[in-house]
């Protein structure tokens, strides 16, 4: 869109007087255009952008994503090039200096003698990626699930809320560490036990909100002009349910990714191989009580560093997008 | 001519918690091709209620026990939801009261005009989206190009009920639907409206029929007229002979209690009471309570009388000669 609307102007409710007969035909309709074009999305990127929490909370949020994905660019060794470990490293504290004054380990180095910058830098990678996939895969599975039971009500909402109802009823550590124990360790083991866990609160959000959209004239009218079920659905219905889903969704991966740690570090879930953060934390405890508190401390501050980003773009999400706390 | 829509006793009710409401109590009637039926009655009467079930949309909890729908001959009532959704927006289109309402608020214009094309012609989307815009042009909106860019809420009020008015004329169906389509506008925009749907129905030859409360639109825009009470229609005939000569002493009253210039000053006439609830319908004429002639042969079923061609009333008063002749 490049219209001259795009050029920011004050809002102004554009309350023309209808007695012009002509106003549909007449450049008036021009007007009505330019006024209403603050289109929901911009207004609410405008809201998000004038909180500094917000702000601070994406920027932060920005540079940790930059810092996983780019991880191997950015870390000074790989940490699992088991060619390039020395056990001379082992257990250096933050800042040991080389003999020349240099400082190779900035963060010190782990039992084995591997930098924590990097495998730090590695791991977030893995928190993320289990986060954000097993978010995206419960989101559309329980969006799916959620809009269907809206859709259709009776008995398909009754026995699909029934099943959600007591899937919450579980706590989802006490879930996801049964299934672990069933389906074994690994990357994919561990995005399907938390999109297991996770799939129930996207349905019932989506369910929720999508009743009150089932209930608004478009769908009726959509369904009027013999518009398949399946868009209705999908396009009309689910894409006026995106705000809470937004919200919720950034609220569920930070949480994912929390519950990842603390399967990790109980030793369920991931491999050794390809540690996340919370199996960094894990690998320091051991040596936590003899002062050697850099291997857990620094995953531990990363990983609360994350979790608190993703939160307060989370909740300044739900501040903007929730139509109760609109002024 | 044969009708393009016959409605014989046609039945929906709905069954709540405290009995069953009976909305559409046996309804008949013919709509001819290129036709105008004003369907009017007050809130609850069961006039939108008919227009649902037409299509076969009524929701949970309620259903059509009975009747006959015949569209070109083809019984509707009973045919499976996907002949019907083939049927709905192609051949018999909607259009509702509040076009803030029925216009999705998150999708463009132009998308929800391109996918009502898509949904029953196998077309490009370009050919959709050129069909889509000269809809636009025919209902009076300048510029359509830019307009199928736009949301809902960039419209007026009129325009996004031009826009509905043009979504529903997409497909040059043979009968649409129209709910009470002018109430939500102000009265500039509502004669506008009302002409330019009486202008493209006569120039496709869409038979309408149109549901309102407003005796006065109806009485402008018509050839039929229905009145509907509890359920039932009480007189049905020709626009001009109902409003000048009501037979029904309901439609007496309605028609008395329109303002006109001569009343200046004067109480407006009005129906004492109120509509009756569909749990409880008084026995035989639903209408006796409110009725100033009411006698006791009232709580037998009315009646149905048909005093001319055309005409049909349900009420026990003898139709009186000056209407016959």
């Amino acid at each position: 869109m490049n219209r001259p609307a795009e050029v920011k102007q004050p809002v102004v409710p554009v309350e023309r007087p209808a007695a012009l007969s002509t106003e549909a035909r007449a450049g008036t309709v021009k007007s009505a255009v330019e006024g209403g074009a603050d289109t929901p999305f911009r207004q609410a990127l405008r809201e998000f952008v004038a909180n500094p929490f917000a702000v601070f909370g994406a920027v932060l949020l920005t540079l940790l994503v930059f810092g996983a994905i780019f991880a191997e660019a950015l870390a000074p060794t790989n940490p699992y090039d088991l060619t390039k470990l020395d056990l001379m490293d082992a257990l250096q504290p933050p800042g040991t200096q080389n003999m020349d004054g240099s400082v190779t380990f900035l963060l010190g180095t782990d039992g084995q003698g591997r930098d924590m910058l990097s495998a730090m830098l590695y791991g977030l990678r893995t928190s993320i990626l289990v986060g954000v996939s097993s978010g995206v895969i419960a989101l559309c599975v329980g969006a799916t699930i959620g809009i269907v039971a809206a859709f259709f009500g009776g008995w398909i909402d009754s026995f699909v809320m029934r099943i959600v109802d007591l899937q919450l009823s579980f706590p989802s550590i006490l879930v996801a560490m049964v299934l672990l124990a069933l389906l074994g360790q690994g990357v994919d083991k561990i995005i399907l036990a938390l999109v297991i866990v996770q799939w129930a609160y996207y349905a019932r959000t989506v369910r929720s909100a999508a009743l009150v959209e089932r209930s608004k004239e478009y769908v009726e009218a959509a369904i009027c002009l013999g518009i398949g079920r399946t868009p209705v659905m999908f396009r009309h219905m689910l894409r006026n349910c995106l705000p809470p889903l937004i919200v919720i969704a950034t609220v569920q991966v930070g949480s994912a990714i929390s519950l990842e740690a603390t399967l990790s570090f109980l030793g369920l879930g991931l491999p050794v191989t390809k540690p996340s953060l919370g199996l960094l934390i894990s690998n320091g405890f051991a040596f936590l009580m003899s002062g050697k508190y850099w291997i857990s401390l620094y995953p531990g501050v990363l990983l609360l560093v994350t979790i608190i980003a993703i939160n307060l773009v989370g909740d300044h999400l739900r501040d903007i997008l929730n139509p109760r706390l609109k002024r | 001519m044969d009708p393009i829509l016959s409605v014989r006793d046609l039945r929906t009710e709905f069954a709540t918690g405290a009995g069953v409401a009976r909305a559409v109590n046996g309804v008949s009637f013919d709509v001819m091709p290129g036709h105008v039926l004003g369907l009017v009655g007050e809130s609850g009467s069961g006039k939108s209620v008919t227009g649902f079930s037409l299509i076969g949309l009524v929701d949970a909890p309620g259903r059509i026990v009975g009747g006959s729908v015949r569209h070109r001959g083809r019984e509707l009532v009973g045919l499976p939801q996907s002949e019907l959704r083939a049927l709905r927006g192609k051949e018999i289109a909607m259009i509702f009261q509040d076009p803030m309402m029925t216009l999705n608020p998150v999708l463009k214009i132009g998308t929800q005009m391109i996918e009502t094309v898509l949904a029953h012609d196998p077309v490009s989307r370009q050919e959709a989206r050129e069909r889509a815009r000269a809809a636009l042009g025919k209902v009076g909106i300048a510029s359509p190009d830019e307009r199928l860019d736009a949301y809902p809420h960039q419209f007026s009020g009129g325009m996004r009920q031009r826009v509905a008015i043009a979504i529903a004329f997409l497909h040059r169906p043979s009968l649409i639907i129209a709910d009470e389509p002018t109430t939500a506008l102000d009265v500039t925009i509502q004669s506008q409206i009302l002409s330019e749907m009486q202008t493209l129905a006569r120039q496709e030859q869409t038979a309408v029929i149109w549901i309102s409360h407003d005796l006065s639109i109806v009485s402008g825009l018509a050839d039929n007229v229905a009145v509907m009470y509890a359920g039932r229609i009480v007189e049905h005939g020709p626009v001009a002979d109902v409003l000048t000569r009501p037979l029904h002493p309901y439609a007496q009253g309605l028609i008395a209690s329109v303002p006109g210039a001569q009343m200046r000053g004067r109480r407006l006439a009005q129906i004492d009471g109120m509509a009756p609830s569909l749990l409880a319908l008084p026995a035989g004429c639903a209408f006796r309570p409110r009725c100033v002639m009411a006698q006791a042969i009232c709580e037998a079923e009315p009646p149905v009388q048909a005093p001319a061609t055309g005409r049909m009333v349900r009420c026990v008063l003898p139709v009186r000669d000056e209407v016959a002749a």
